[in-house]
């Protein structure tokens, strides 16, 4: 991690030559988390992040962004002293070398270096920052774009990587700073044709996670997992949208799982509101098909058990709405039903978030969330405040 | 071309001065680098005021819309632009820039309005045509908000 740093300093040092765009944001949040009924022995988790980025811009297209952050987090439980954590995290989000080269036909090439966001499709299976090289090429017609890229590197208290059979993969020491994540090569290739036909964008991914070593160790039995995606969205009728995917996984490239994604988006003018309905069905154990595990961890809904996207299936409504120009209110509710023995009822969520922004550089947020599980034990409610200051 | 139209719009309420203004409009356009002066010029002309450049520039400063030490044919950043277009537009809307009123927070808040691209980097030197956008771009943001 060291080394990162270093090389972030000198380039923000050797940048001094050319002009340089920074700034910070300070932010904190409040979370209370009420599981299994328990209303007396709520989790706290309150957070406060110091954030600071740079920008050197070399030329019109040649740009140097980094971004580095420290953060305090503090983990209690009311009315259990044991139960109460203190973590500083250091971790460096972006650093990330990019060219863009612009051709006569006006088709750009997009290269970038380094540590930056990534994501897939459907954005429920792989969406973390990482290190890696990326390159897009944008067409009139088409867009291929792929990325070569290593998780090793990455801070595991800021990212959650999941085995290939589903677990996430050791906890972090809770007295360093940085811990190093599970080392994976990690490869994206996408292709993309924009209006095919009636407005209608078609796409195909394929992503490719190998085990790899680094400062951390995989377990010797871990997997290669394999995914595939096929994409289609665009406008059905003025203002109604659709976002439709299907990802066949394999995991071990043995048996087949599977993640189906369909989003429903009517954007209204009253007031910028919106309307979507969506479902998703995330294969699990005991059907013809594997089950389904993404990359990333990432939460199917906000019970107390935190389940994945495996042996799911969700159907979802989201409305939301900018009543004033600051203020934008956005609420929603789901059914879930979770694959045990067969696929049966798991719970019912609702959540409502409002986001208030009185200055272009201070933003706070509110949010509440309650998940009624069939069983008891995961049931969750949840609230969060939070505050953020660009400066 | 939609640009240099809207100002020479707002150049013909000056009246008799427009031919003489359209020239000056059409001179400044082929600057590969704006300066004071010019940026003054042109602050004043979208708002139909016809004055020279010094006229303007000399006005600029006693505004303090001019970083002090810059003399008017300086080459001016965009981050200084955005300082001068803020003596003649009102700008607001960030906390930062109520707590310090300064180029940096305009500029950022000029960002953040849609003026500048996000990708807009502080310290450009940006040419006559690109400075007539960003002009153009504050009267359809800012319309009414003159000072």
């Amino acid at each position: 991690m060291k080394k990162l740093f270093t090389v972030a300093f000198a380039l923000a040092f050797t940048a001094n030559i050319f002009a340089v765009d920074f700034g910070g944001l300070l932010g904190a949040s409040t979370d209370f988390k009420f599981d299994g009924n328990k209303y007396d022995a709520a989790k706290l988790e309150q957070q406060e992040t110091l954030s600071g980025w740079l920008r050197v811009p070399f030329d019109e297209y040649t740009a140097l962004a980094v971004e580095a952050s420290v953060q305090h987090k503090l983990n209690a439980k009311f009315g259990d002293n044991s139960e109460c954590d203190n973590n500083i995290i250091l971790d460096l989000n972006l650093l990330k070398f990019s060219k863009i080269f612009k051709f006569d036909n006006a088709n750009l090439l997009e290269l970038a270096v380094g540590r930056m966001f990534v994501a897939d499709s459907t954005a429920l299976i792989f969406a973390q920052p990482n290190d890696g090289v990326s390159v897009k090429y944008t067409a009139s017609k088409f867009e291929l774009f792929g990325y070569a890229g290593y998780s090793g590197l990455l801070n595991i208290k800021n990212v959650s990587i999941l085995s290939s059979a589903g677990n996430v993969f050791f906890l972090p020491d809770e007295k360093k700073v940085y811990d190093f994540a599970a080392p994976y090569l990690t490869t994206m290739f996408s292709a993309t044709l924009p209006y095919l036909f009636a407005e209608q964008t078609l796409s195909a991914e394929v992503m490719l996670f190998l085990p790899a070593g680094g400062p951390s160790e995989l377990p010797d039995d871990e997997k290669t997992r394999f995914y595939t995606t096929a994409m289609l969205n665009g406008p059905l009728m003025p203002a109604l949208f659709y976002d439709a995917s299907l990802t066949l996984g394999l995991p071990n490239l043995s048996k087949l799982s599977l993640l189906t994604k369909l989003d429903l988006i009517y954007y209204a003018s009253f007031k910028n509101a919106s309307i979507s309905l969506n479902a998703i069905y995330a294969s699990g154990s005991g059907d013809a098909l594997s089950p389904f595990v993404g990359f990333t961890k990432i939460t199917s809904c906000n019970s107390a058990q935190e389940p994945i996207y495996s042996g799911i299936t969700k159907f979802g409504i989201t409305a939301s709405v900018l009543p004033i120009k600051p203020l934008y209110i956005s609420a929603g509710a789901s059914v879930v039903l979770k694959k045990e023995s067969s696929m049966g009822y798991y719970g019912f969520e609702i959540d409502a978030n409002a986001k208030w922004q009185p200055f272009s550089d201070l933003q706070v947020t509110l949010g509440a969330s309650t998940f009624i599980a069939k069983d008891e034990d995961n049931n969750r409610t949840e609230i969060t405040l939070g505050g953020a200051l660009a400066f | 071309m939609k640009k240099l139209l809207v100002i020479l719009a707002v150049l013909s309420f000056a009246g008799a001065a427009f031919a003489q203004s359209a020239n000056k409009v059409s001179e400044i356009l082929k600057s590969a680098h704006l300066t004071y002066a010019q940026a003054a010029y042109l602050s004043q002309a979208a708002l139909g005021n016809e004055t020279s450049e010094d006229e303007a520039f000399s006005a600029a400063q006693r505004s303090g819309a001019i970083p002090k030490g810059c003399s008017a044919t300086d080459e001016i950043t965009l981050k200084n632009l955005a300082w001068v277009c803020s003596k003649t537009w009102s700008v607001d809307g960030s906390l930062m820039l109520k707590a310090f009123n300064n180029p940096r927070y305009t500029f950022r808040q000029m960002k953040a309005d849609g003026v500048f691209d996000q990708n807009a980097d502080p310290d450009k030197k940006p040419s006559g045509g690109e400075a007539m956008n960003i002009i153009t771009n504050c009267i359809d943001i800012y319309e009414g908000g003159a000072k």
